[in-house]
């Protein structure tokens, strides 16, 4: 029965050059395709160009053409990558849920929207939610101080929000007023709150204690202040609020779940994510968040 | 005195001819770093119709737990409308079918009128998973055999399922992409399944343990130790620091090599990114290998679906391809091909010397590469330049890869791969 297995693997032994070579019964090569007739004759003109003198003893050469020697070092090094992660069960589960979550509801949502929106009309949904964004960054400046930071994102919000159209058009960008960026997370690391446990979120993806917290301020936030609330938008409605999730999702599109393909994807995000906040706070202290 | 002048006139030309190559990036590492991830050509649209697909062969059914997402082969086509030829572009080393680099070349033929398949590298967790049949890859035959069937796996597919209509079939690979296309050639020439009307190879590997190794070194030479590490990536985002944004997130080759477009940086960084980009290539290597082969060599469990990963990351420590192939590849080849096997005959395995009759005399063929690609030792080089003969180019520049999505080098391959012609000039 193993007639076939027997075959190709001594075609591949002959393949290799080395046909005088017994081979071992516990090799598993599992034949998925039907071409033995092809390995077989493979396995002939290999012995013509496969002039291997096996069995021989090779003084082993350096392979690299200078003579440094790379001295092995096995010091652990990837304590770096470590973040605190005591709910890590449960936050994988998250990851996992998150990805059918994209797989079946967000990335198609996302894709029809890409398909039926104009360029220009996603343009200004996206400039529309990042208007709105401003609020936070305002009240954020505020408790951190950072008069002049406020200052201009409440002169941004006013010019986007009245001559941009409810914040359609960043006119304000072009009037070289520069945009910034501050959140109720990065306000609490201000003060000396640390990172907290790791957090999967469903359907918003990595953050932590801290952050998670900031981000539900500031929805809340922005709810309350509720701006255009004279105009007759109410941006805590139900066709906002989806649009505000599709148009996240559209922003971080280029990363999917599962998406990398390592299996340490979880360990390089969670990493990453930590990374990046801590990258956010330093250059929000050094210089503000120019864009 | 005649050979005085010859030697100004030599001289000469090769000054011209150099001049002729306005390739901006002379420095190799900035080359690789930002010109290999970026189309520096006219009039090639963002996205291509592209569809994906998914073959479950008969290792599929057998993937871990843990790496439940990788069920399946997968690939991508995109598809002209109606008659078309045809052409596969392989990808280089552990790249996927859909990693910048693939789908640059892949809008490039889309906008030049080829229907094109785009195939993960044998050094892809997707293709040692689902593929490899000696699920350890690096010898070049075998890795090749796997590559000629899965390909065709995947042409039935797409010409069943889209009723793909096509004239010719072609065949281009970057990097260890254009190493394997000069197997899948030699293979084809037996098994005549494809018929490759031609093949294009830029920046080949010729020796892939040399290769490796010299990327390996960029890492290991340009830090103290493992320990290191952590800190070159904290230098790296001191560099960045504004210029991220959330995308950043996305960790792959390619966004590493990204995030320093804009900087000037120390060569010793510029290699050492470059090595730190492979090893992250390596690193799953060596887990995934260690894991489906049950060697155990780094660790002693196998996880679930949802167990954490980092007690095998740590075990693994930036395991580089040296590690892979001393401690998993030769171990394995060694038991299936006995005791008398050395490591140095292994690495034969992995040359693309073992088919250079073929290489010499097949006139379909012809490679591109740049003086100051650094995986080519001189001698890999002059291989190149005695086997390939007139159907070889070396650029001066481009480092590796940096090049291949330059106008000049651009316009060159469509003009061979369109009309058959090959000006070996620059």
């Amino acid at each position: 029965m193993n007639y076939k297995k027997i075959m190709i693997l001594s075609s591949l032994l002959l393949l290799v050059g080395c046909s005088s070579i017994e081979k071992k019964e516990d090799i598993k090569l599992v034949e998925t395709h039907n071409n033995s007739k092809m390995i077989e004759e493979v396995a002939v003109k290999n012995k013509e160009y496969l002039k291997l003198d096996l069995g021989k003893e090779i003084v082993p050469q350096p392979v690299i053409g200078d003579n440094e020697v790379v001295r092995k070092k096995e010091i652990n090094g990837t304590k770096f990558i470590e973040v605190y992660d005591p709910l890590e069960p449960l936050n994988r589960r998250i990851y996992y849920f998150n990805y059918y979550l994209d797989k079946f509801v967000l990335i198609p949502a996302v894709n029809v929207y890409e398909f039926i929106a104009p360029t220009v009309v996603q343009k200004g949904v996206s400039n529309f939610f990042s208007n709105l964004q401003e609020i936070n960054t305002f009240v954020n400046s505020l408790l951190q101080l950072e008069g002049r930071k406020a200052t201009i994102t409440l002169a941004r919000f006013g010019i986007n929000s009245t001559i941009g159209i409810l914040g359609l058009f960043d006119v304000a960008t072009k009037l070289e007023l520069p945009k910034t960026y501050e959140d109720f997370g990065l306000t609490l690391a201000k003060y000396g709150i640390g990172n907290g446990p790791y957090l999967v979120l469903p359907g918003f993806g990595p953050s932590n204690l801290r952050d998670t917290t900031g981000k539900a301020v500031g929805m809340v936030t922005i709810a309350e202040v509720d701006p255009y609330n004279p105009v007759d938008v109410n941006v805590d409605d139900w066709g906002i609020r989806t649009a505000n999730v599709i148009n996240a999702r559209k922003e971080t599109k280029k990363f999917r779940y599962y998406g990398t393909g390592s299996p340490f994807e979880y360990e390089y995000v969670r990493y990453f994510y930590t990374k990046y906040r801590d990258t956010l706070i330093d250059v929000n202290d050094v210089n503000g968040r120019g864009e | 005195m005649r050979r005085y002048l010859n030697f100004i006139f030599i001289f000469l030309l090769s000054v011209s001819l150099y001049a002729e190559y306005d390739f901006p990036m002379k420095n190799p590492y900035v080359a690789t770093i930002i010109g290999s991830s970026k189309i520096m050509t006219e009039g090639i649209p963002e996205n291509v119709p592209t569809k994906e697909y998914k073959i479950e062969l008969e290792r599929s059914k057998k993937i871990p737990e843990n790496l439940w997402y990788e069920k399946g082969f997968k690939f991508s086509l995109s598809k002209q409308k109606g008659n078309a030829p045809l052409i596969y572009i392989l990808s280089g080393t552990g790249s996927a079918y859909n990693s910048v680099r693939t789908k640059n070349f892949q809008r490039i033929f889309y906008k030049a009128g080829y229907h094109v398949l785009t195939v993960t590298s044998v050094f892809n967790s997707n293709f040692v998973l689902n593929v490899s049949n000696s699920q350890v890859p690096g010898v070049l035959i075998q890795d090749g055999l796997d590559l000629y069937n899965v390909m065709k796996d995947m042409l039935d597919k797409v010409k069943k399922e889209d009723r793909l209509q096509i004239d010719n079939i072609y065949l281009m690979g970057y990097s260890m992409g254009a190493t394997h296309s000069a197997v899948l050639s030699y293979l084809d020439s037996v098994g005549k399944d494809f018929n490759f009307k031609r093949v294009y190879m830029v920046n080949p590997s010729i020796n892939l343990y040399y290769s490796a190794k010299v990327l390996d070194d960029m890492l290991d030479k340009n830090i103290e130790n493992k320990a290191e590490i952590g800190k070159v990536v904290n230098e790296v985002i001191d560099e960045v620091k504004k210029n991220i944004s959330p995308t950043d997130l996305e960790i792959t080759e390619e966004s590493i090599y990204s995030i320093f477009e804009k900087h000037e940086l120390s060569d010793k960084k510029m290699k050492t990114l470059i090595g730190l980009a492979f090893n992250l290539t390596s690193i799953d290597l060596n887990y995934i290998v260690d894991q489906i082969n049950g060697t155990h060599v780094y660790s002693k469990k196998t996880p679930g679906k949802f167990t954490s990963m980092y007690p095998y990351f740590e075990a693994i420590n930036f395991a580089d391809f040296s590690d892979y192939l001393e401690k998993l590849a030769y171990p394995y080849y060694l038991k299936i091909l006995g005791g008398d096997l050395t490591f140095n005959d292994m690495i034969k395995y992995g040359n693309l010397r073992i088919i250079g009759d073929y290489l010499k005399n097949e006139k379909k063929i012809v490679v591109v590469t740049n003086e100051d690609d650094f995986i080519l030792s001189t001698k890999d080089k002059k291989f190149i330049k005695e086997t390939f003969k007139e159907r070889s180019l070396i650029y001066p520049y481009g480092g590796h890869c940096g090049n291949m999505f330059y106008q000049t080098n651009v316009d060159k391959m469509l003009e061979y791969l369109n009309k058959g012609v090959f000006n070996n000039e620059l």
